[in-house]
């Protein structure tokens, strides 16, 4: 049986305060000016239903900023002897204790639910596993990835900048997501592909019910509309190959480079690049 | 059991606070990120009119310093081992006591107080209004005497009115962009992100810097003029501007007054005689006139390179005297616009932390004004102007000056000759230092007060565009730090004059009251956007863009003659090496937030002196070795860069690092009227150090 369900949009918020209960819920908020954050939701008519297509990246809630990892405690020998006080960690609390080992190990635990992520951002974290998770296993980044639930939702109305039909990364996925959620108008699409997320569905499936015909035809529908509305198309292949030929000029990467403001945001912002 | 309300679930969670970059005068909207009620990251706002998703490195990294361990967390008291530890009741009394006592005896003259561009416009405002009306005094002044006092003087005797004429987001739509002394990618990114933006959209780019800096890089026109030659380089381009015929004259008959006696100046600067005094070609003089001239739509930006000379304020003048003469004022995406440093430097200069005017530039020597203030506050204010930081360092290093009131400032770093600087301090009977980190000043203190960050605070910042922001806090205070618009009315109170207020909104209201040009900023009013740009005289006026629209502030724009009068210290025999001074864009001023930001203080953990590959290899000096720079005044040991961005004669070093400080060696020569510092020249030797 197909991992597929509808879900009526007046059971959203009832789903979502459901979700809730396991973990921190966070999705597309509204803040100053017309901006959209991701953030905690407090009050659940509040997430952004309706957003543009692009926001902004999820990755600060798989690999933050600021992270700490242990706190050592002082002991009568002076051995552990953290050099200044610290303050409380951001992922662990007060109440938390040392132990015998006089480590306390800060890794973050909490269970999340990232509400409303776009296909896109699907397959650039699908980019981070392979670089975290393959060989080396990153600890940190393994134990929020599996804590963290990604409910995507795919783009009806591309921004004029998108540009993942090119590369095949969106805005409609067939694997690798979580759950999938596609907007018909008074109903969501939704689909199911990793075993955390048949779980979450199946776990409250009263809420869901099986596609019809007509859902099935809604969906292409919406689909079609969707791919057809981009105004980018980039091919990565022939740009792979000049790069492989050696036919990019000495100066381009100077040229591009000049550009560059050393601002460091694209390691914070963009899932592909890792190296701080 | 309902749970709502109590559910700890959402104080542990990931909250997101905009608030407004603490770092430079572009006033990027940011969101601090708060985890755990603790401060954890920084992501910019994507729709915010300046910075538009975008931050440079130092807002990436703004959350950082707010919780660095080194924060200030007591009052401390200098006993004769050293600062000892106090309550905030023992530190208050003791200045307010002490302060009293010199007042008493010295007048109220002797105590002199130094507000800071850092902090917000409420508290810049409290500042100005303990010095005139609990002190007594007009010795108040900001660093803002060391950045942009030029401007502020140079603009407002020509237009009536000292800042940008122009917004940000009209930047990107220019067709011609005149950059006289700014490296606007690394001291103001974001403005330079437009500016760039505005070369893609094929915008002409005209650089005139001594140094070829980032944004040279990308100008169709590079000026390498000589450091301190500006205004004869200006007057040439005007020159041209005049005979061949390119003038606005229609503009400059309707809107300005003093022409023709600016023009029988101007005959003086031929292009070839410029090109003498600048090393600039004659020709280049004449192309960049014309292309200025002929388009409209031509915005001219200028900072440091500009005001930090002894002829600052002429400065200022030629470059306005240039938009007068073609016309380049008064409609968006043409204007002259000074580049303000500090997140706040605007704001402190509005708020009248000033040593000769109360907010909103509202003279000090005017009776009106002092009598409405005089009535606001129930308090005689005193009637002549008070000293300007520099001459407070010479006050007291002279002993008129006994006690003075530093808050969020670093003088011992930020002011020329450090050697001077500190015999003043030493000189001083009595000095709070009021900060969120300890610095090299406050080692000289007898109080220190810790103040609470941008992170842990209410208020409003004004941006270099006249944007009036608001902040939103996101943490507690560390410690028993406090906001610093509290220390001062806790210590208003001490002295026997109330300052109560029941938030940051109430001063802004007692401002608004009292300013004519932030009539109408209320808090409720910046909270639902990006903030609002003054002028806004009243609650319903929805600010301004860009300024002199129809009128300059003061009716005619005046055309004020200028002449060309060259640097204090050239070079010569002894020192032969120009030296120029100025910022990194992994760092910022003294460095007491950025150096404690791991990732700044890793891209450039040091301080290196760039020196150009020729004067390099006649003097035997290979990259990353350690040379000495001296002057008449001190000498440093910084490292060399050799690189061909610093011409040849002239040598650069930033001034952040207090390991090879900058300013010990900068020349304390000041522009007459404005009285900046000419941190931009003065002479140096190099020689190889001794290993
Ligand atoms: S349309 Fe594509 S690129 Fe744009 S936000 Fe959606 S998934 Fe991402
Ligand atoms: S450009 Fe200035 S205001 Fe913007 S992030 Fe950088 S330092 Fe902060």
């Amino acid at each position: 049986m197909k991992n597929e369900w509808i879900l009526e949009k007046n059971h959203l918020s009832y789903w979502l305060r459901q979700l809730r209960k396991a973990g921190d819920l966070i999705g597309p908020l509204r803040d100053k000016g017309r901006d959209i954050v991701f953030r905690s939701v407090d009050q659940i008519h509040e997430v952004v239903l309706d957003s543009p297509a692009s926001l902004p990246s999820p990755k600060e809630f798989l690999l933050p900023q600021y992270d700490p990892m242990l706190r050592l405690k002082v002991t009568s020998d002076g051995v552990n002897l953290p050099s200044k006080p610290q303050p409380v960690s951001p992922n662990v609390h007060m109440k938390e204790s040392y132990g015998k080992t006089g480590v306390l190990d800060l890794m973050d635990k909490k269970k999340r639910v990232i509400f409303g992520v776009r296909s896109c951002d699907i397959s650039a974290i699908r980019l981070l596993d392979r670089f975290y998770l393959e060989g080396y296993r990153d600890p940190y980044y393994e134990q929020r990835r599996k804590n963290t639930l990604f409910i995507s939702i795919v783009c009806n109305n591309p921004d004029p900048t998108c540009f993942c039909i090119g590369l095949g990364t969106g805005p409609y996925l067939e694997k690798g997501f979580d759950i999938q959620l596609t907007d018909l108008g008074n109903r969501y699409f939704v689909q199911t592909a990793s075993a955390e997320g048949i779980k979450t569905v199946k776990g409250i499936s009263f809420l869901f019910s099986r596609p019809r015909k007509t859902d099935y035809d809604d969906q292409y529908e919406v689909f079609l509309s969707a791919t057809a509305r981009f105004q980018k198309r980039i091919s990565l292949e022939s740009p792979r190959r000049m790069i492989l030929a050696g036919r990019l000029k000495d100066d381009f990467w100077q040229k591009v480079a000049r550009r560059c403001f050393e601002c460091g945001g694209c390691v914070y912002d963009c899932h592909r690049q890792d190296i701080s | 059991m309902y749970t709502d309300g109590t559910s700890s679930a959402i104080i542990t969670s990931m909250n997101k606070i905009m608030t407004v970059c603490p770092y430079c005068g572009c006033g990027c909207g940011l969101y601090l990120h708060v985890k755990n009620g603790q401060i954890t990251g920084t992501s910019p706002s994507r729709t915010h009119p300046v910075n538009r998703g975008s931050l440079c490195v130092k807002g990436w990294n703004a959350h950082e310093f707010a919780t660095h361990p080194d924060r200030l967390k007591y009052p401390l008291i200098r006993e004769r081992k050293g600062l000892r530890r106090a309550t905030w009741d023992e530190a208050l009394n003791l200045v307010a006591a002490r302060l009293g006592e010199i007042r008493t005896k010295h007048g109220p003259d002797s105590i002199g107080i130094l507000s800071s561009a850092k902090c917000t416009n409420e508290e810049n405002y409290l500042m100005m209004k303990f010095a005139r009306a609990v002190l007594g005094t007009n010795n108040i002044d900001h660093c803002a005497r060391l950045c942009h006092s030029s401007t502020v003087g140079g603009l407002a005797a020509a237009f009536g009115s000292g800042a940008m004429t122009n917004s940000i987001s009209e930047i990107a739509e220019a067709s011609v962009l005149f950059v006289i002394g700014s490296n606007t990618t690394e001291q103001h990114p974001m403005i330079g992100m437009h500016m760039l933006e505005a070369v893609d959209r094929g915008a002409t780019l005209i650089v005139a810097d001594p140094r070829r800096t980032q944004i040279a890089e990308f100008a169709h026109i590079h000026l390498r003029h000589r450091s301190g030659t500006d205004v004869a380089l200006l007057m040439g381009i005007m020159n041209v501007i005049v005979s061949e015929g390119l003038v606005d004259a229609d503009f400059v008959r309707r809107r300005t007054e003093n022409f023709d006696l600016f023009e029988e100046e101007l005959k003086r600067y031929p292009p070839a005689t410029v090109e003498g005094i600048t090393g600039v070609k004659a020709n280049d003089i004449r192309r960049v006139a014309r292309i200025y001239a002929m388009e409209k739509r031509s915005m001219i930006f200028y900072a440091m390179g500009i005001t930090q000379h002894i002829t600052g304020v002429d400065n200022v003048r030629a470059c306005a005297n240039l938009v007068m003469l073609s016309g380049h004022i008064g409609l968006p995406m043409s204007g002259i616009n000074p580049l303000r440093g500090q997140n706040n430097v605007q704001g402190a200069c509005d708020m009248g932390a000033l040593p000769n005017v109360y907010s909103g530039y509202q003279k000090v020597t005017n009776p009106g004004a002092r009598r409405k203030f005089e009535r606001a506050w129930r308090k005689k204010l005193p009637v002549s102007p008070g000293l300007t930081i520099m001459e407070m360092m010479e006050a007291a290093r002279v002993g008129n000056l006994k006690a003075m009131y530093v808050m969020g400032e670093n003088p011992l770093m930020s002011d020329p000759d450090l050697h001077h600087v500190r015999e003043s301090m030493e000189g001083l009977e009595f000095l709070i230092v009021q900060d969120i980190f300890p610095n090299e000043t406050s080692e000289f203190a007898d109080v220190v007060l810790p103040a609470a960050s941008f992170a842990e605070k209410d208020g409003t910042f004004t941006n270099t565009e006249r944007r009036i922001q608001l902040l939103g806090r996101a943490a507690g205070q560390i410690g028993e730090s406090m906001p610093d618009g509290e220390i001062i009315c806790a210590l208003a109170e001490k002295m026997g004059y109330g300052m109560s207020y029941r938030g940051a909104y109430e001063v802004m209201e007692e401002i608004a009251f009292l300013t004519p040009s932030y009539g109408g900023v209320l808090h409720h009013r910046l909270s639902d956007g990006f903030g609002l740009q003054w002028p806004c005289p009243d609650i319903n006026h929805p600010g301004t863009p860009y300024l002199h629209r129809k009128n300059f502030a003061k009716g005619l724009g005046t055309f004020i003659t200028v002449e060309f009068l060259p640097p204090d210290e050239l070079p010569d025999e002894a020192y032969p090496f120009l030296l120029t001074t100025g910022r990194l864009s992994f760092h910022y001023h003294t460095g007491t937030m950025c150096r404690r930001t791991a990732v700044l203080e890793r891209e450039e953990p040091e301080c290196l002196v760039e020196i150009n590959p020729a004067d390099a290899e006649r003097l035997g000096i290979r990259k990353r070795t350690r040379v000495r720079v001296s002057s008449r005044r001190g000498s440093i040991e910084p490292k060399a860069l050799v690189t061909g961005r610093t011409p040849e004669g002239t040598v650069f070093i930033p001034f952040h690092f207090m390991e090879a400080a900058a300013n010990i060696l900068t020349n304390p020569a000041t522009d007459p009227g404005a009285k900046i510092p000419e941190y931009k020249v003065c002479a140096v030797k190099i020689e190889k150090s001794e290993p």
